[in-house]
């Protein structure tokens, strides 16, 4: 936080007005205040890589979450537990985001468990080394299926993604045509390594949504079974209450 | 004095050189030893909402409910008298 005591006034405007931060002059009194903001929105920007459509409600979390987030992101994959990975990821709404890249995790684990926590040990830490990891993914398992048809498995995946997806193939199309258009539309993290080709290029950014939605059901299933346990406690407690009533009701004419 | 009594008192009139009042001695130490330097404040940030109750919050450690009568407070004045 204190490297922003070299900036000028002027520099310190600019970076505000990058991040859309809502701001005013800076001066004396304000600058703290600004200087805060920026650090919690640029640690927060390193964590989850936003699509930066909700500048203004995303810098405003990371002062309480911000250090817990860094922690969960690279003490989780060592304890090599899915389940309690996953359901952690699930609990902090605020999360959705950050665990969008983890969730390609998902189908993988599924497969074979060995895999699953080699490929998150070996990526984590390193942005590069996982989207090479992914590649490698997308070459063993669906290549054939991607020379195919590109489009047909977006849209047979999962309804409930197709607001999301639906835009995808348009861009990915348009994209191989058309190399200058994917940088502008693209989130910021999966241009961060370097591709040999366009079509890398699509598939990257394809890949984690069509990942998404397997999760998703993974997480859907999750809840009924819990709302089953839900249910179920609480018909042994009415079912205990009727038993207890009926005891009384014999119990007091005497 | 409640804090809506004083709302209405500082609402009422010209704020002149009325100490920051409300919010007691902490804003005092850091230099914000009039409501005019704080409605200084205000006006720097814009009368913005998020950030004048942000910065109440650091520098005065005010809770949610004190930055916000104060934020509604200087507003109302704003509205009343510039």
């Amino acid at each position: 936080m204190d490297n922003y005591a070299d900036l000028s006034d002027t520099e310190l405007t600019t970076l505000l007005r990058r991040y859309n931060i809502p701001h005013g002059p800076v001066v004396g009194s304000t600058r703290r205040l600004y200087e805060k903001k920026i650090f919690e929105y640029e640690t927060q920007r390193r964590r989850l890589s936003p699509p930066s459509s909700s500048a203004a409600s995303s810098y405003s979390f990371s002062d309480l979450n911000s250090t817990r987030g860094d922690t969960d992101m690279y003490d989780l994959p060592k304890k090599e537990d899915a389940l309690l990975y996953q359901s952690k990821g699930y609990n902090d709404d605020y999360y959705e985001e950050s665990y969008f890249t983890t969730r390609t995790y998902g189908e993988p684990e599924s497969a074979g468990p060995s895999r699953a926590v080699r490929q998150s040990v070996t990526s984590f830490p390193d942005a590069d080394a996982f989207h090479h990891q992914v590649r490698d993914d997308d070459l063993l398992s669906s290549s054939e299926e991607e020379c195919k048809d590109r489009e047909r498995p977006m849209y047979g995946r999962d309804s409930a993604y197709q607001s999301i997806t639906h835009y995808r193939p348009v861009s990915a199309s348009r994209s191989s045509l058309d190399l200058s258009y994917y940088p502008a539309s693209s989130s910021t993290s999966f241009m961060s390594s370097s591709s040999p080709s366009s079509s890398w290029l699509t598939r990257r950014a394809i890949r984690p949504e069509n990942h998404a939605p397997g999760a998703g059901l993974g997480q859907d299933r999750q809840v009924p079974l819990w709302g089953q346990l839900l249910l179920f406690l609480i018909f042994v407690i009415v079912l205990f209450f009727i038993y207890h009533f009926m005891q009384a009701e014999e119990g007091n004419p005497f | 004095m409640t804090t809506f009594q004083k709302h209405r008192e500082l609402v009422a009139e010209p704020m002149g050189e009325e100490p920051v009042g409300i919010l007691g001695k902490k804003p005092e130490e850091r230099g914000f030893d009039k409501a005019y330097v704080v409605l200084g404040q205000f006006l720097v940030l814009k009368k913005t909402e998020d950030l004048f109750q942000e910065w109440l919050k650091d520098t005065c450690g005010a809770n949610a409910k004190q930055s916000q009568d104060c934020f509604g407070c200087l507003q109302e004045w704003y509205d009343a008298f510039l």
